[in-house]
């Protein structure tokens, strides 16, 4: 029974290595807690090489101030970093302190994942703003951290080749329809209004700031559906007539034709600012805000970078304390300056030159005030799934907007009443 | 008959027992226990539904979108595969000016990431790119938002690249089973005063018919798997139009951690892959061949 000799030893080597490895690791564990030192898991977005040497800073110096706390940071991508902070929480591994999108700050809360930090963020409740996704049966889950919202950027060279004045922007909807379908008719590769293809957790950030700013609304104050109204019929025929004044494309190709100089208006985010000033700084354009019918400033989408604890965190106090550091407004802004836009969630928009001396960011901080985050539901995935494909549908002719409306809000009440699981 | 005197076999084989176990029965077991659950990752919990997600799937009409659009990209692409596949391989078994360059100009696709290909074919696509222009110079209409962003044509426009990549695989395959074609066969026929088109079709055909049985089942395999192409192209859009199975099983376990709906949705794939396979098999006479 030779082989048997080796089956013994080979599962015996196998225990002694894995023993050792457990060893090791308690071991770790062990020297920190003889040190009373404490060690938080934080899982963050922030990789671009700029951004990262910011959050490494301000990591070094919490660990500065708090000798005792030890930050371990673990890098997520957007593309995958959803999919690992679930398997995270269902894992029974999760993150000390987690970076989340607004839109996924009530998933996690109603399901329980998040630690309820009320009593820690009530002094910093009146001095941020956009708290709004971070709460959940009055209870307070996340710190805002990073916001950002979206607005129009136009190409002044269009305008006057259109023979537009690029000094007078559209404000109201009719003007905002007629420069979308004069620069449209200068024939491709130019296009007038860049209307975003169906892609998910996108297209309803730019569809909903037409409803919006025409005073609609998805869900009432009750949680009950409230799409099929009048107001959202009258955004909806907006923007299929902005549709047809322009091209359908992924963001990504939006921006890249605005950079190109082919694109009259391009509804994005901050982070074109920063690639139009890589990869083509001597486009003529502007930013201007989300027109509404009547001229007035309209509302926009928000998104937000938020901070939260898990429930499972030992030392929630600390945590938050590093929380508390890292989303301060002077921390902040640091962050914003590395990656290029964004806003700290203070309030006021910060002194320095990084916004005072740049009339574009000075737009997107006045539409920032005018801008809303998604309903804050913990259904809201599946809702703004209905929204999108209502809007493809609607892009690709495939229903009247009466009809689209209609059927959608039928989806959103099976939703909100359904059990989804 | 395997007995524990082979003890010393099981020892060996034990890392890759370890691994199939694991990686691979656990999960396809795991995941036809999960279908018949509803589940809640993030809180941890599930509960017994019996087999209600199988019959919301049939409910679902992006499920049944995601079924038609897999079914037409199997038949629609693999007859041209395969054909395509054996052209080039008889062609290029004789002896031709550059045949090397041409076979590797073939295969290399093939042998390429898909995320690559998937990327460089976008561009291709793209409004003004080179496929309108093709099409242009043939006559044809081109869609006004680009191939890619119409209903009509972002299905064909997948299936013509998956054709172009794949076929050279199959290719290389089919090369290697010609040179397995016993030559005397041919000399006997040339003979016989066979022809090209007698030889291909009493000679070279009935001896490649195995490899043709191995390509069909394992091309039909890949392509009801067909998700690469899909999630960097067109997430399955416009309008669900290139929507395919597996695509609709990421999107329903990972992005809305509907683990025990997407697992129902993964058997059903199952299923449908088997008895396209066992339909194979039986066409193919499998007794002849084996």
């Amino acid at each position: 029974m030779k082989w048997f000799k080796v089956l013994i030893a080979f599962a015996a080597l196998s225990i002694i290595v894995v023993s050792a490895a457990f060893l090791f690791v308690s071991c770790g564990k062990g020297n920190n807690s003889g040190r009373t030192e404490i060690t938080l898991s934080f899982w963050q977005f922030w990789t671009d090489p700029d951004a990262k040497a910011v959050i490494e800073e301000l990591v070094a110096e919490f660990e500065k101030i708090n000798p005792k706390t030890k930050i371990v940071i673990t890098d997520l991508t957007w593309g995958e970093g959803h999919s690992k902070i679930v398997v995270g929480f269902s894992g029974g591994n999760p993150p000390d302190i987690v970076e989340l999108g607004s839109d996924w700050v009530n998933e996690f809360s109603s399901r329980g994942a998040l630690a309820d930090i009320t009593v820690y963020v009530r002094d910093l409740i009146p001095e941020r703003i956009m708290w709004e996704p971070t709460r959940l049966d009055d209870s307070y889950y996340a710190v805002p951290w990073f916001l950002d919202t979206r607005a129009i950027f136009y190409n002044k060279d269009l305008f006057v080749k259109a023979k537009l004045d690029p000094n007078s922007v559209p404000d109201n909807w009719d003007d905002f329809l007629s420069a979308c379908k004069a620069i449209n008719k200068l024939g491709r590769p130019v296009a007038g209004f860049g209307a975003n293809s169906y892609e998910k957790h996108r297209l309803y950030k730019k569809f909903l700031p037409f409803v919006w700013s025409n005073g609609g609304e998805v869900i009432d104050n009750f949680a009950k559906a409230d799409f099929n109204s009048e107001r959202n019929r009258e955004a909806f025929r907006y923007y299929l007539k902005l549709v047809k004044a322009g091209i359908i494309d992924n963001q990504q190709n939006l921006d890249g034709k605005f950079i190109d100089g082919n694109l009259g208006f391009d509804f994005s985010g901050g982070w074109l600012l920063k690639n139009i000033e890589r990869n083509n700084p001597k486009l003529n354009y502007g930013v201007m805000a989300v027109p509404s019918p009547s001229g007035e400033i309209g509302t926009s989408f928000a998104g937000g970078e938020y901070l939260s604890i898990s429930s499972a965190c030992a030392h929630p106090k600390e945590a938050m304390e590093f929380i508390k550091f890292i989303t301060d407004v002077p921390n902040a802004v640091k962050l914003c300056k590395a990656v290029g836009f964004g806003f700290p969630s203070g309030g006021n928009l910060p002194t320095d030159p990084f916004y005072s001396r740049n009339v574009n960011r000075k737009i997107f901080y006045k539409q920032l005030l005018h801008s809303r985050m998604s309903p804050n539901n913990p259904k809201w995935v599946y809702i703004e799934e209905i929204i999108e494909k209502m809007v493809e549908k609607g892009m690709y002719g495939k229903g009247t907007p009466k009809e689209l409306l209609s059927q959608a809000n039928d989806n959103i009440k099976q939703i909100l009443i359904g059990d989804i699981n | 008959m395997i007995s524990f005197r082979n003890g010393k076999a099981y020892l060996f084989i034990l890392p890759w027992l370890l691994t199939l176990c694991l990686f691979w029965l656990f999960p396809l077991f795991y995941s036809l226990y999960l279908s018949f659950f509803a589940t809640d990752v993030i809180r941890g919990s599930s509960h017994f539904v019996g087999l209600r997600n199988y019959f919301y799937l049939w409910q679902d009409p992006d499920f049944i979108s995601a079924v038609k659009n897999t079914v037409i990209f199997v038949i629609g692409t693999i007859p041209f595969t395969t054909v395509l596949a054996l052209i080039a391989a008889i062609g290029l078994s004789t002896r031709i000016p550059l045949s090397n360059f041409i076979k590797m100009s073939l295969v290399i696709p093939s042998i390429t990431s898909m995320v690559v290909m998937a990327l460089i074919f976008s561009q291709l696509y793209a409004p003004g790119g080179i496929a309108e222009s093709l099409l242009r110079a043939f006559g044809l209409d081109i869609p006004a938002n680009g191939l890619l962003l119409s209903e009509k044509s972002a299905l064909p426009s997948i299936m013509v690249m998956d054709i172009l990549i794949a076929f050279g695989y199959y290719m290389l395959i089919y090369l290697a089973a010609l040179q397995n074609i016993p030559h005397n066969l041919y000399e006997a026929a040339d003979l016989d005063g066979a022809g090209f088109l007698a030889k291909l079709r009493y000679i070279t055909i009935p001896y490649l018919k195995p490899i043709t049985l191995f390509i069909l089942v394992i091309n039909i395999i890949r392509s009801f798997q067909i998700f690469i192409e899909i999630f960097v192209m067109t997430k399955g859009g416009p309008l669900n139009s290139t929507l395919t199975m597996v695509y609709f099983v990421y999107d329903v376990g990972f992005v809305k951690f509907d683990m025990g709906y997407a697992s129902a949705a993964a058997y059903v794939l199952f299923i449908i892959i088997a008895l396209f396979s066992a339909l194979q098999l039986k066409l193919f006479h499998l007794k002849e061949v084996v």
